[in-house]
């Protein structure tokens, strides 16, 4: 059953957002198997499923959360690489951010990302962006797991 | 000026009249006196002919006279006795003897001539020796006197050992003859000899005829002729009873006449020197000419005096006229004469007077002329000199003239940089477009602007901004030249200033985007944990430990939104600008329903003019209008009802500017810190009167200087206040 549910691929490089932001995702009671990758260069070892994510369950995640500030490889480098890829163009990518660059935003765009957010201060309201985000992609999109409905 | 009129006097009237008068009158009387002298002398030589034919033709009729009387003189002797008997009695010796005795005493008491008798049968019978014959017997035997006499009367001339003898011949007869009967023949002849010499009168026929005058005695048509004393030539053969005018052999001229003496084969000449009878016309001519002289002296004084009365006022013209073309008026002519000369005076003069006015009158307006050419050229030297720009005449290599600006921008002396061609004070960088400059000058283009480097004298080079302009038909060109190396440098420094400048505002931004990222990263965790401890512990904290969560929660929340403005700020700062007309009124309503969103509709009167149409980057002016109508909102916020207005304020606007405010009756401020309004994080409230971060009206001035346009405010407090915001540009309703 779990298998069932789509896996979400989080890429962020900072601990305590990935605590924020799985706690955000627990709030909305998702229980989508939620994967870290702490940089870039991991991010795109887990969709090729090589490194440590080479014995993985074959299968794309159903939600692509990306922050755009990351050591090694960034966030644009591996949205450029995911869309300009036909294996991984499907996958919905939702850039999560602290930047209001508009820079980034337009380069975001122009890559394919398919959402943009900027990461409220006040948590709750980072809590209802998750939500609206989470249910969107990684619920909407998929047949429920028929447990929560 | 002396020289001049001496050499004017060579050809002047004053001098030409007199030598053609002079000329004239000569001519006149050579003609007249040749002419005269001819008539003269040809009446002279007739007279001359007349006179030697008168003079002839009387002498031939005194000898005629003479010859008569030797005829009767012989035939006196013929009739003796004593010779009639003879030639009765031939053989007689006393008739003989009484006939030579008679004989011989009638030669005596008659100059001794020689005496023949022959008789009729030519036989000599008698002969008595007379001078011609100084040997009777030896005589009879010479010549032509043994011929017997042929005929009575005289017979021709002869000559014979230097003496010209002539005979008189006479018949003898018997009887005297009886009238009305013919003469018997003679018996014979009497012959009577005489020798010419003995011819009495030549002299005083000289002295009658005057004197160089000739008489010549000879046989008619013949030879032998004598002037009366010895044997001369016979005279030219001339006209019988004509005078004539002849050239001796000698080659003297002479008038001679010739006539023939009756009752004898002789004839009588005349003659005179020509210049004899000419020396009347000669000496007419001496006194005729010296007449002429005194004639041409008379006439050439009185020319002298005529020209000089009819040239002196000419003269004096001519002087004044002279005097005026070298530039002297002061010498107006004598006018007192009435004629056309004294006429030609008083006309002078008043040309005179109109030259001179008109002279004086063109030299002043010379002058004056002068006179501002020379300010003008002096203005323009004076500018030249003190231009601060490189002023400079050349031709097509050569500087010709500089201005002192040279020396002082490149240190040359105006000689060094005439000196050489322009060229070689050019960097050699720039030869090649300066000169295709200069032929684009030359060619086509009347200006041209451009940049070169020059040589200093010191080595260095300066930039020159270049105008150049050539000069119509001198082909010069014109041009000045602004030392440009400051500005380069300047230009080169700031583009320099530029780049770090550019490179500044990179820094800045990757720092804004660190702030953005980063700084915003930690307030949020501070938030999300803290949020978190209130799910996870608030049972067990007291009223105390909330209290301190929510401060947490709340300070974290305002530093969010500080970052927030600050990074907007400062993002209006880097964004470029696009422009577009944007109509305030919409913009207005708009921000209006954005601000009092969620706020009690009737507690704002909000009073929106019409306004007008702006040249604006909308965002930006949008978020500047934000800024200001929620500061309204804000600050008018403890009044009931609070008033807003927005509107145009034409006072302010001079038409190149649109001025709008926003008024509100708010708690206004304290005009004392008007200036610090617009600074970044000045505030005049506390925070817990009214909430902000003091970035708000920094950014609104941020944007409207950005615009070119101006941001003030007018407050009172208590009062309300008037935020007023100008964009350059006319505004359209």
């Amino acid at each position: 059953m779990i298998a069932d549910v789509r896996t979400i691929l989080l890429a962020e490089d900072n601990v305590n957002d990935v605590e924020l932001t799985l706690a955000a995702l627990r709030e909305n009671n998702l229980i989508n198997p939620v994967v870290v990758a702490r940089d870039g260069s991991e991010a795109l070892d887990y969709l090729h499923q090589r490194n440590r994510y080479a014995d993985r369950v074959t299968g794309n995640p159903g939600l692509f959360l990306l922050d755009l500030k990351m050591p090694k490889v960034d966030g644009i480098e591996v949205l450029r690489a995911v869309k300009s890829d036909a294996r991984f163009r499907t996958i919905p990518v939702v850039v999560l951010t602290s930047s209001r660059e508009e820079q980034d935003l337009v380069h975001s765009y122009n890559l394919g990302v398919n959402a943009y957010v900027v990461k409220p201060v006040a948590f709750q309201d980072f809590v209802q962006a998750v939500k609206l985000l989470g249910g969107f992609w990684a619920i909407l999109n998929e047949p429920p797991p028929a447990r929560v409905a | 000026m002396a020289d001049s009129s001496l050499r004017a006097s060579h050809r002047s009237l004053r001098v030409r009249l007199p030598l053609l008068m002079l000329g004239l009158v000569s001519i006149v009387l050579a003609i007249f006196m040749a002419v005269a002298f001819r008539l003269l002398e040809d009446t002279l030589v007739n007279a001359g002919k007349t006179r030697a034919q008168a003079a002839a033709t009387q002498l031939a009729d005194m000898m005629r006279q003479s010859v008569l009387q030797r005829n009767a003189e012989a035939q006196r002797v013929a009739r003796d006795e004593s010779v009639r008997l003879l030639l009765q009695h031939p053989t007689d010796e006393a008739a003989l003897a009484a006939a030579r005795q008679r004989l011989t005493a009638w030669a005596a008491s008659s100059a001794q001539p020689g005496v023949q008798v022959w008789d009729a049968g030519g036989t000599r019978i008698l002969a008595v020796a007379g001078k011609a014959f100084p040997d009777g017997a030896s005589g009879a035997a010479t010549g032509s006197v043994e011929e017997p006499p042929r005929a009575a009367g005289v017979s021709a001339f002869r000559e014979l050992n230097g003496v010209i003898s002539y005979d008189v011949v006479a018949d003898i007869v018997d009887a005297p003859a009886e009238a009305g009967h013919p003469s018997p023949p003679p018996l014979g002849h009497l012959v009577i000899r005489r020798s010419f010499s003995s011819v009495p009168t030549s002299d005083g026929l000289r002295q009658l005829l005057g004197s160089g005058a000739v008489v010549k005695l000879g046989n008619h048509g013949g030879r032998v002729w004598t002037d009366l004393k010895t044997i001369v030539p016979p005279p030219p053969p001339m006209a019988a009873s004509g005078a004539a005018e002849y050239t001796l052999p000698d080659g003297s001229r002479r008038l001679g006449a010739n006539v023939p003496i009756a009752g004898s084969p002789w004839a009588i000449a005349t003659e005179f020197p020509r210049e004899v009878a000419v020396a009347p016309a000669r000496a007419f001519l001496t006194r005729a000419l010296l007449i002429a002289l005194a004639c041409i002296l008379l006439a050439t004084i009185g020319a002298h005096l005529l020209s000089r009365r009819i040239t002196s006022p000419l003269h004096e013209l001519t002087a004044a006229a002279e005097a005026i073309s070298a530039g002297d008026y002061s010498h107006p002519v004598a006018a007192g004469r009435g004629d056309e000369i004294g006429r030609l005076g008083v006309a002078f003069n008043a040309m005179l007077g109109q030259v001179r006015a008109g002279r004086r009158d063109l030299e002043q307006r010379v002058a004056e002329r002068v006179g501002e050419l020379e300010a003008a050229r002096e203005e323009t030297d004076r500018f030249f000199s003190l231009a601060l720009d490189l002023l400079c005449i050349a031709d097509g290599s050569h500087l010709k003239r500089v201005n002192p600006a040279w020396q002082k921008v490149l240190g040359w002396s105006p000689d060094e940089l005439t000196s050489r061609s322009y060229l070689e004070f050019v960097h050699p960088e720039d030869v090649a477009p300066t000169e295709r400059e200069t032929a684009r000058l030359s060619g086509s283009l009347p200006l041209v602007s451009f940049a070169n480097r020059y040589r200093c004298k010191d080595g260095t080079y300066r930039w020159l901004e270049w105008k150049a302009a050539r000069a119509g038909k001198t082909g010069l060109i014109f041009a000045a030249a602004r030392d440009i190396t400051e500005q380069r440098r300047a230009a080169d420094s700031q583009a320099t200033h530029i780049g770090e400048l550019a490179a500044l505002n990179q820094e800045l931004e990757a720092f804004s985007y660190s702030v953005s990222h980063d700084l915003r990263a930690p307030l949020r965790h501070v938030t999300g944990f803290a949020a978190l401890l209130d799910a996870h512990a608030s049972a067990t904290l007291d009223e105390k430990g909330r209290r301190y969560l929510t401060t947490i929660t709340a300070a974290a929340s305002r530093m969010g939104r500080l970052i927030d403005d600050l990074l907007t700020f400062s993002r209006m700062g880097r964004t470029p600008l696009a422009k577009r007309r944007v109509p305030l009124d919409d913009l207005v309503q708009d921000v209006r329903r954005e601000v009092s969103a969620g706020l009690d509709e009737g507690k704002i009167e909000w009073n929106i003019r019409p306004l007008p149409i702006v040249e604006a980057d909308p965002s930006m002016l949008r978020l500047a209008m934000i800024n200001l109508l929620s500061n309204a909102v804000k600050y008018s916020s403890p009044r009931t009802p609070a008033h807003i207005e927005v509107g145009t304020n034409g006072h302010h606007g001079n038409g190149d500017e649109t001025i709008f405010f926003v008024r509100d009756n708010g708690v206004g401020f304290d005009m004392q810190y008007a200036p610090k309004l617009f600074g970044v994080f000045q505030r005049l409230h506390g925070a817990d009167e009214f909430e902000g971060t003091g970035i708000g009206l920094a950014n609104v001035r941020r944007i409207i200087q950005r615009h070119g346009g101006r941001v003030w405010a007018e407050a009172e407090v208590d009062r309300g206040a008037t935020f007023f915001v100008s964009l350059p540009g006319k505004g359209n309703q």
